[in-house]
């Protein structure tokens, strides 16, 4: 079942049912956004359609955006940004947290590269990684609107005054901070407890081993660290009586290199591929 | 009593029961307490369950979720208990001692892989969904929550009362109720490379799983967000936190609305009123948040209707009420909460009191007199 969806004539309702809204996210700081992301662009909304996936069992939505800036990676001048959720028919399927992209808006994104369509991207910690872009009408200023989770905090005020200042930036400022942040150098916070799997290893030496491993959760050691489940650690591993001693010395955090300092240690029964740890970074 | 349409720049104290005792079931609140509504010849219309009944069944491979941790802590409580807990959490919760939800909610038989999730009438909650589309890593997305939804498309919603049917569950099954809109499967899945526990309080760097499953359950009854900071359908939640394990005010409002019991309508106030622009007059889902005036802590939040118009159920009490910075546009509208940025004052340890102790001043404008809805209930 198919049906493609010029969601962008006025109809609201159809635009607001089509575009689904996770639910229980954890709350990113602008630095996480920008870490976890393979791009991060401005780009403004084309068009939009609604499909059953190849099983029929899930509906997702398909939103095609022009980028008109380039802040992280090397998209191409139009992306696939796919959710879950959206209508098809008489299906309407709303999931809360999703993207509600706007007609024609423009937005600054944070995406990641679906693993399992590369030509599709996925938005940073849904909702969150989507700043919409307005013209403040007195201004002309460019502001973004923060989404859902950047808390306000109201300041007692009396009478008529009850509506306090709006949660927008100018993207100006925000192009600022986002250069700033994925620029910042990445530092593993002490005591970041790393659950990995050993995925390869390589003799270097008597007793000596290069090994590889993959985080396998997410973690997010600090507001202003990601280090998405997948991750890639490289280190030396010693053999030491009955044991291998580990020296993790580097992680990639989505192509960037950080210096790591954490040891582990694993009996030398067997071979060490496979193996579940957890690394604590010193 | 007069019912009222006046800018929000009124005076207004909701009185108790007596004074809220008119037609208060339901109304056509086009967006407040947020849920999941659909478009019906024009009137927007939430979702709800068929006769208020939910069933809901675990997505059970033979062996546990390897990432719930259900033997270490504190009291460690086993899956299906927890989840049981979560959806009682809204059928059984009272405010101020008052049983004002009626939604009959029930546990099935395990399933496992079922064919057509999202259109089969089976609710299912599931820890084995891997496909890397939905939980993308380095997401923070810890669970979320499918909901699929009906609704007439012959004409305009009858008088109350009147009858629709409604054809689902791949055409097998014939559901008959009195809401021209449904909500008719709801499948919640958690992200299986989230840790969680079952603890109490949680293990640290666990995020506990009856709060996550409270927020995901009310999702599957037919709430979405809230704009509450301090509410379970605020969609933020930390590790080692369990505080969104019990409703909040805004969000019993939020379910009794849905599913009103007779408690309801007699116990409720309606705070109403009408957000204005000089430029464009009324201002289409502003968003409204209602301070109780002597605690100083928010109540609830909504949105405005088209034409800026808003009624809120409240409980007895003093409120002020606060429009909270609109989103502005250029000619796209706000559609939903997703587009705030959220909002608090007093809960958060950062956030400073909604009310000043030493001038007796609260934000927003006081409101007096109370309102009652005598609109039509769907």
């Amino acid at each position: 079942m198919k049906m493609r969806t010029q969601l962008f004539a006025v109809y609201v309702a159809l635009l607001w049912a089509a575009s689904a809204s996770a639910s229980t996210l954890l709350r990113m700081s602008l630095d996480q956004l920008a870490q976890a992301s393979t791009e991060v662009v401005r780009a403004h909304v084309v068009s939009q359609e609604t499909l059953w996936n190849h099983a029929h069992t899930r509906i997702y939505t398909y939103t095609t955006v022009a980028v008109d800036q380039t802040y992280k990676g090397n998209p191409a001048s139009t992306l696939i940004v796919q959710q879950p959720g959206g209508t098809i028919g008489k299906v309407h399927v709303f999931v809360a947290g999703t993207i509600q992209f706007h007609s024609q808006a423009g937005y600054v994104l944070f995406l990641e590269r679906s693993a399992a369509d590369p030509s599709k991207f996925l938005p940073v910690g849904m909702m969150q990684g989507a700043y919409r872009i307005y013209r403040d009408a007195t201004t002309q200023e460019e502001r973004l609107i923060l989404p859902l989770g950047f808390l306000t905090h109201g300041a007692p005020a009396s009478g008529a005054a009850s509506t306090i200042a709006g949660p927008a930036v100018p993207v100006r400022q925000f192009q600022r901070e986002i250069s700033t942040a994925l620029s910042r150098p990445l530092t593993i916070p002490h005591g970041t407890a790393i659950p990995l799997a050993i995925r390869s290893t390589q003799l270097a030496g008597v007793r000596r081993m290069d090994v590889q491993g993959r985080t396998t959760s997410d973690l997010f050691p600090n507001a202003g660290l990601v280090i998405p489940a997948g991750s890639a650690l490289s280190g030396m591993a010693e053999r030491v009586g009955d044991s291998w001693e580990i020296s993790w010395t580097e992680v990639s955090i989505r192509g960037k290199q950080v210096l790591l300092s954490a040891r582990s240690s694993a009996p030398a029964v067997g071979s060490l591929r496979g193996r579940l740890l957890v690394v604590n970074v010193r | 009593m007069v019912q009222a349409k006046r800018a929000f720049r009124i005076r207004l104290e909701v009185l108790a029961a007596a004074a809220g005792s008119l037609t208060l079931l339901g109304a056509i609140l086009a967006f407040a307490y947020t849920t999941y509504q659909n478009d019906v010849d024009g009137v927007p219309i939430p979702s709800r369950w068929a006769n208020a009944s939910f069933t809901w069944v675990l997505d059970n491979p033979g062996t546990p979720p390897g990432n719930v941790d259900t033997t270490d802590g504190t009291n460690p409580l086993p899956l299906k208990t927890v989840l049981i807990n979560a959806f009682n959490s809204w059928a059984t919760a009272s405010l101020n001692g008052m049983q004002l939800t009626n939604i009959s909610i029930a546990n099935g038989n395990d399933v496992t892989n079922l064919p057509n999730p999202q259109i089969d009438c089976t609710n299912v909650v599931s820890f084995n969904d891997n496909d890397p589309a939905d939980f993308p890593t380095g997401t923070a997305s810890i669970a979320f929550t499918t909901v699929s939804t009906d609704y007439i498309t012959n004409g305009a919603p009858g008088t109350p009362g009147t009858t629709y049917t409604f054809t689902e569950c791949n055409g097998l099954e014939t559901i008959t109720t009195t809401s021209p809109a449904i909500v008719y499967d709801a499948d919640i899945i958690f992200n299986p490379h989230a840790q969680f526990s079952t603890s109490t309080p949680p293990l640290s760097n666990h995020f506990d799983l009856q709060s996550v499953a409270a927020h995901e359950t009310g999702h599957a009854l037919g709430l979405d967000h809230s704009g509450v900071a301090h509410a379970v359908m605020f969609p933020f939640g930390d590790t080692g936190e369990s505080q969104q394990r019990t409703p909040s005010t805004d969000d019993l409002i939020a379910i009794s609305f849905l599913y009103p019991s007779s408690n309801f309508a007699s116990y409720m106030g309606t705070i109403s009123g009408q957000v204005t622009s000089p430029y464009i007059g009324g201002v289409y889902a502003a968003h409204v948040v209602a301070i109780d005036a002597i605690t100083g802590n928010v109540v609830l939040d909504g949105l405005t209707n088209s034409d800026g118009t808003y009624e809120l159920f409240v409980p007895p009490g003093s409120y002020n009420v606060l429009v909270l910075p609109l989103a502005p546009d250029d000619n796209h509208g706000i559609y939903s909460l997703s587009d705030f940025s959220g909002w608090t004052c007093g809960y958060d340890e950062n956030a400073p009191p909604c009310c000043d102790t030493g001038t007796a001043q609260c934000l927003g404008v006081p409101v007096t007199n109370p309102i009652n809805y005598t609109g039509k209930f769907f």
